[in-house]
């Protein structure tokens, strides 16, 4: 069961395509990252998503609505943090806690005071007054507070020093365990994301490269070394060894679709008395490396 | 209708501070007006009274502006659109808070006014029904401007912009058409104001609609321009149609 379905979702701007043809599906319970670069169309791809713009072309579904059906029912049940928000900034904390309230039935005194106490906000003070950390932590509280079956964060942990952070996902990473919800979070912080996310999908130039579970993801990418007598060019190589690098009798390359065995018999192919090692790759490493690979295309891509 | 008044109220306390100012400067003015004699005045008295009567122009310019656009109907980035709150019920609350403000008050001053010089209001109805579409009019045809635009500045940039190429339409269109004798011109002025009026009122509806409910800037621009051309049409043209259908 999916709690978002886009079906060739586009969006122009004028002249510029921001988003094309994305096709997802973000199943219920999941942690749901969307990775790319700055521009990549994560935030369109939200905006759609939340109505807050009209798609150009194809569909999006969240909660089993169209998203340019969203309604007071469908919105009760979706928290939304973006960093692109403009919050009520003359309000007190508790002012905006006490504004949203009652648009919620299913608002939860006890959550809200307990989130309040963890993400140490100052109940008292200006939105405006607030450090912008401080600020994500109560937009997050106020869309926490009522149990929000979806909760869609963009971009959260922009411009938060590392400290402030790493408090925010804490947090995110305790108040998940409250509850059954789903979260679909975009970010180009690739740390953060890895901490949080079960699924990934990456975004490019506003189209989808892959999207899959996290745990696929790093099984299939290694940084593979070979050592070799003499040079070995570029030229015959499997497309999924991107940034192949060669440096006298020492290779290296990213295999995008990893198999010990299959991998190894590959090398062995072409460089017959060469010795292998494939080394784990962090979820950065891997984003690098695709963001490096001439945008190609990687095996084993679910979308 | 909890939800509309939740939304007025969080209004009201961000306002409260120039809302005060407002209701202060015009309670001065009224107070001035109708019980201080025209001679008996002091020049700081007069002063302070055109000072006030500045601020609540400026103030009720800003206010209704920000009022409108402090949850802005089409702006991505609006904080009430990811919140359960429907346009309608948004739409609702900004209506009746400017209708109470800028319509409501300035009525029930001239109702007290009325009542402190013992006039029949009955025989007022035809002058309070003509202030309330002037009222409505001004207030919504601003309210329209601003719920197209994103700041104070770009709504009274359009809204000078509008009224002047209105004008200056009007003027030229006045240029072809022939002129009228001051008694048919004596005799047409009301059902004029009141077309414009009337035009003006629902062209600002439908522009608010627009923008609340379907979020195209582009049909509300498209609209606010056809609704500045019909007003110059009406103020120079009516004339000449009202004088040859009613032969």
């Amino acid at each position: 069961m999916n709690i978002i379905e886009t079906q060739n979702l586009s969006h122009r701007y004028w002249r510029t395509e921001a988003l094309r043809d994305l096709t997802l599906a973000v199943p219920t319970g999941s942690v749901f990252a969307l990775l790319g670069a700055n521009g990549a169309g994560k935030t369109t791809a939200i905006k759609v998503l939340m109505n807050l713009l009209r798609p150009s072309a194809g569909s999006a579904r969240v909660l089993g609505v169209e998203s340019s059906r969203l309604g007071e029912r469908e919105l009760a049940q979706i928290g939304y943090v973006s960093e692109n928000q403009e919050l009520p900034l003359w309000m007190t904390v508790r002012q905006l806690l006490d504004y949203c309230r009652p648009f919620y039935p299913t608002w939860d005194a006890g959550l809200e005071a307990k989130l309040l106490r963890q993400f140490d906000l100052p109940p008292d003070r200006r939105l405006k007054e607030l450090s912008r950390g401080m600020l994500m932590k109560a937009a997050l509280l106020s869309s926490l507070a009522y149990r929000p079956k979806l909760l869609v964060l963009d971009e959260p942990f922009s411009g938060l020093d590392p400290v402030v952070r790493d408090d925010f996902v804490s947090g995110l990473l305790e108040t998940s365990r409250l509850g059954d919800w789903t979260v679909l979070v975009s970010s180009h912080d690739i740390e953060e994301v890895e901490r949080l996310a079960d699924q990934i999908a990456l975004i490019e130039a506003g189209h989808l490269r892959f999207s899959e579970s996290t745990e696929s993801l790093l099984g299939r990418f290694r940084r593979v070394e070979v050592q070799m007598e003499g040079l070995a060019g570029e030229a015959g190589l499997p497309a999924t060894w991107l940034g192949w690098r060669c440096d006298g009798g020492r290779a290296s390359f990213v295999d995008s679709g990893y198999q010990r065995a299959a991998t190894e018999a590959a090398c062995r192919d072409r460089f017959p008395a060469a010795s292998i090692q494939a080394h784990p790759m962090t979820l950065r490493e891997i984003f690098i490396a695709l963001t490096r690979a001439g945008r190609k295309q990687p095996q084993g891509v679910t979308s | 209708m909890n939800l509309i008044w939740h939304i007025i109220k969080k209004d009201l306390r961000h306002f409260r501070w120039s809302l005060g100012l407002w209701l202060a400067c015009l309670g001065y003015v009224f107070f001035v007006q109708e019980r201080l004699n025209f001679h008996s005045r002091t020049d700081l008295q007069d002063y302070f009274r055109l000072m006030s009567i500045v601020t609540i122009t400026v103030l009720s310019i800003a206010m209704l502006i920000s009022i409108v656009q402090q949850d802005h109907p089409t702006g991505s980035t609006a904080f009430w659109r990811t919140r359960p709150i429907s346009a309608g019920r948004l739409l609702a609350a900004k209506l009746t808070l400017l209708g109470a403000v800028f319509i409501g008050i300035p009525l029930l001053l001239v109702l007290l006014g009325g009542w402190l010089h013992r006039l029949v209001l009955l025989s007022s109805f035809r002058e309070f029904g003509l202030m309330v579409l002037v009222l409505g009019a001004i207030t919504l045809s601003l309210a329209a401007v601003s719920a197209c635009t994103r700041t104070i500045l770009y709504a009274l940039f359009l809204a000078l912009g509008l009224m002047f190429g209105t004008g200056a339409l009007s003027e030229s269109l006045s240029q072809l058409v022939p002129k009228f004798s001051a008694k048919v011109s004596m005799q047409m002025n009301n059902s004029r104001a009141l077309a414009l009026l009337g035009f003006s009122v629902v062209t600002a509806l439908m522009i608010l609609g627009i923008q609340y409910f379907k979020r195209r800037l582009g049909y509300s621009i498209a609209l606010l321009v056809f609704a500045s051309v019909g007003s110059a049409l009406i103020g120079s043209m009516w004339g000449y149609f009202y004088f040859y259908t009613s032969q």
